[in-house]
């Protein structure tokens, strides 16, 4: 036995082994502690040269360990060996049997801490320089520790992947809300040029058409003042009335998709007149469709024309019933809508006034078309393709907007939005009834360009007991005036070459006051009329209009001018 | 030669840290740079790592010599936060262990990066407050660098740190370091 002691550090042999392994020991034959290795000194000084092995040390594994026979035993096992101060320092490695081992003792352990990763060495009190260059696990523990730190930038990195994914799954879809918005708009704006351009050309047919069934409308009814009752020509002439009135009404509508009606817009309550309105509608229908109205309470009113706002419901309740040859349902709802972005400061919102029908509905491309003049689905002479044209240039001269929801088989909703209005009360009518139509000598000035036209008003009036001089044009007319020349009332058409009707009588009412006028077209460019911006010493009449109406016009004006004077 | 994307990490840190990020989109241009995250596992050309300090000099007006040292302040800063914490402190509990273990410390951590051609570090002439760095470096000019270092961790030891450097020629030419410290007030 060799004897363990300071003698041991002298020899080379021991002093190589004590620094290759830093943590080794050897055991004598009693297992008591022959030689450590040279870390023990300042890391765990209780193993030391003499100290008994079961007194400081332990071996976790392989369990069942007692003496140096079951180690001698179990020698070239990897043995787990655990500091019995400091339970979770342990040390791996393995015991070499050794006869005669010049380190002292019979039992060589060599080994180096057992330990899992870099950031456990702090705690253990070791440090890189604790396994020595030929030991790989320093090696490894940083390999660990670098790999640890990629794993965790890499991470990192997948983050930021996965953020910037879903940042451009949104920008994806905000770009293709922002396409479909913009294909949207502009479907929209080519639809609404393309009714714009139909509008203009339908506007231009139907003024030259209005001049001439005025002169048709107007030599009729004279002629049937000259006729008897029981001459054969009167039916003749009837038959030519009806037709011209048929035209008449075409143009009508054709001047209301062009948004050239005249329309006399005041706060109107909505929910009122579609109650009233409802009486007309039903019989119109017919018994197999179940009409019901719905309004909404507050309300309030809206800024639009009455007899418009019954041109549009009308005409689609019309449509509706022709989509139900087999009765269904038809549903006229009011609301109050304040869900609709504009771009001025509407704090009144708008009024939804909606048609719903059980009907057949449209496909995509009659829906497309729906609103064209004279484009229609209906069998040849059951409808003239105008209905829902009227109502488009309606509701958009009412300064609203139309939708339409519609499935086949299912069928179709209209929605017409309009400005709502601050109104709290409706306006009273203002209507003066006329003792009697004709004249009582009065001077009347009458200014046509168009030849046909002023020859049978010329007449017409003249007929009717007025004092007329009639003028092709205004100039001339104004000249009269200024001469001197003084009249009751004036009747003019409002677009002529030399000066428009309202020009005119802004320069003859600057010479001598306000005189009662009735201006007429065929065809209402100018904004003044359409905007309904007359005095209430003027009215305005949409050729072609009857005798009647004019002389009822004329009348009436010059009896309130008499009753105010 | 190449360098790991973790050191133009670091680069990108530093700037963005001291300077914000609208600085650092002017530098990256500068060096013709794309707008793209350096990867710390991929391999630049050293070029990319000179071309960013030489634009970083341009922009900021400061010399490159105090750019790199700046930088060699950061790493230790950067490199102990950045993930490899417990790695530095396994290096050494005072200034001079640190030192002495830094060349182990690198060839050790080559096995994790095979690319890497890490400088060589040796000390010398060791005293209670001073000791003598040799640094040999396949890449030239950043000797600042390495004063940065050893004022970095002198930051992290809470030590005062001063380097004097001497340019050695001959068979292994190097730079040389004459480093003394003091505890910091």
């Amino acid at each position: 036995m060799t004897t363990p002691g300071k003698d041991l550090d002298a020899m080379p042999d021991v002093k190589l082994v004590r620094e290759l392994f830093p943590f080794c020991f050897t055991l004598d034959a009693d297992m008591k502690i022959a030689m450590v290795g040279e870390r023990w000194q300042s890391l765990e000084p209780s193993v030391c040269v003499g100290a008994s092995f079961h007194d400081v040390l332990e071996i976790e594994r392989p369990t069942g360990i007692a003496g140096e026979a079951d180690i001698v035993a179990r020698a070239g096992d990897v043995f787990l060996v655990s500091l019995r101060a400091r339970p979770d320092f342990k040390l791996r490695g393995q015991f070499v049997p050794r006869a005669e081992c010049s380190c002292g003792g019979r039992l060589l352990f060599i080994g180096g801490p057992w330990i899992r990763q870099v950031s456990d060495m702090p705690r253990l009190g070791l440090g890189i320089s604790d396994f020595p260059p030929h030991d790989p696990r320093g090696d490894f523990l940083v390999l660990l520790q670098t790999q640890e730190s990629t794993m965790a930038d890499l991470k990192q990195l997948n983050a930021r992947l996965r953020k910037a994914g879903e940042e451009l799954d949104l920008r994806t879809r905000e770009m293709e809300r922002e396409m479909k918005l913009r294909a949207d708009l502009e479907a929209q704006l080519r639809q609404s040029q393309k009714m714009e351009a139909i509008g203009r050309l339908a506007g231009g047919i139907a003024h030259d058409f209005n001049n001439i069934l005025m002169a048709v409308q107007g030599y009729v009814a004279l002629s049937l003042s000259r006729v008897t009752p029981t001459d054969p020509v009167r039916a003749w002439i009837e038959e030519i009335r009806k037709a011209a009135d048929r035209a008449a009404n075409l143009t009508r509508q054709l001047l209301a998709f062009s948004r050239q009606q005249v329309l006399r817009p005041q706060a109107l309550d909505l929910a009122l007149e579609m109650r009233e309105f409802e009486k007309l509608l039903r019989p119109l229908l017919g018994e197999r469709i179940n009409l019901t109205v719905e309004a909404e309470d507050d309300l309030g009113f809206v800024w639009a024309d009455g007899a418009a706002i019954n041109q549009i419901v009308m005409n689609l309740a019309v449509n509706a019933r022709d989509a139900m040859p087999h009765g269904g349902d038809l549903e006229i709802r009011l609301r109050v809508r304040k869900d609709i972005p504009t771009r001025t400061l509407r704090e009144a919102g708008f009024v939804e006034l909606s048609v719903r029908d059980t009907g057949t509905g449209m496909d995509d491309a009659t829906k497309a078309r729906a609103f064209e003049p004279f484009f229609t689905t209906k069998e040849p002479g059951k409808g003239s393709g105008l209905g829902l044209a009227q109502v488009y240039g309606l509701v958009e001269q009412c300064g609203g907007v139309i939708e339409v929801d519609t499935e086949v088989g299912k069928g179709t909703t209209f929605r017409v939005i309009l400005p709502r209005n601050e109104a709290r009360e409706a306006p009273l009518p203002q209507a003066v009834a006329p003792s009697a139509q004709g004249g009582r000598g009065e001077r009347l000035l009458l200014v046509e360009d168009e030849p046909l036209v002023r020859k049978l008003l010329e007449q017409l009036l003249s007929r009717a007991g007025y004092q007329v001089t009639a003028s092709s044009d205004p100039v001339e007319a104004l000249s009269l005036v200024q001469s001197g020349v003084g009249f009751e009332i004036v009747v003019t058409d409002v677009v002529m070459a030399s000066m428009t009707g309202p020009e005119l009588m802004q320069k003859l009412e600057a010479h001598g006051g306000e005189i009662p006028t009735v201006f007429m077209s065929g065809h209402t460019e100018d904004e003044f009329i359409r905007s309904g911006a007359l005095k209430p010493h003027q009215r305005f009449m949409s050729k072609p209009f009857v005798p009647s109406d004019l002389l009822l016009q004329v009348r009436q004006l010059i009896e309130s001018r008499s009753q105010s004077v | 030669m190449g360098m790991y994307g973790l050191i133009n990490k670091a680069v990108e840190g530093l700037v963005r840290s001291k300077f914000g990020d609208a600085t650092w989109d002017r530098i990256r241009n500068r060096a013709g740079l794309p707008d793209e995250p350096f990867i710390s596992m991929e391999q630049y050309d050293d070029k990319t790592t000179y071309d960013l300090v030489g634009a970083a000099s341009a922009e900021l007006g400061a010399p490159a010599e105090a750019i790199l040292e700046e930088f060699g302040i950061y790493w230790v800063k950067y490199t102990a936060e950045g993930g490899y914490g417990e790695l530095m402190k396994s290096a050494g509990k005072t200034f001079p262990e640190f030192l002495r273990n830094l060349d182990q410390m690198h060839t050790r951590v080559k096995l994790a990066f095979p690319h890497l051609a890490p400088p060589s570090f040796a000390v010398s002439d060791e005293t209670a407050n001073s000791l003598t760095l040799a640094y040999y470096s396949h890449r030239p000019g950043l000797a600042p660098l390495v004063v940065g270092l050893l004022r970095g961790l002198g930051d992290r030891f809470q030590i005062d740190v001063s380097a004097r450097t001497e340019r050695v020629e001959g068979a292994r030419p190097h730079d040389r370091f004459l480093v003394t410290w003091r505890p910091r007030a």
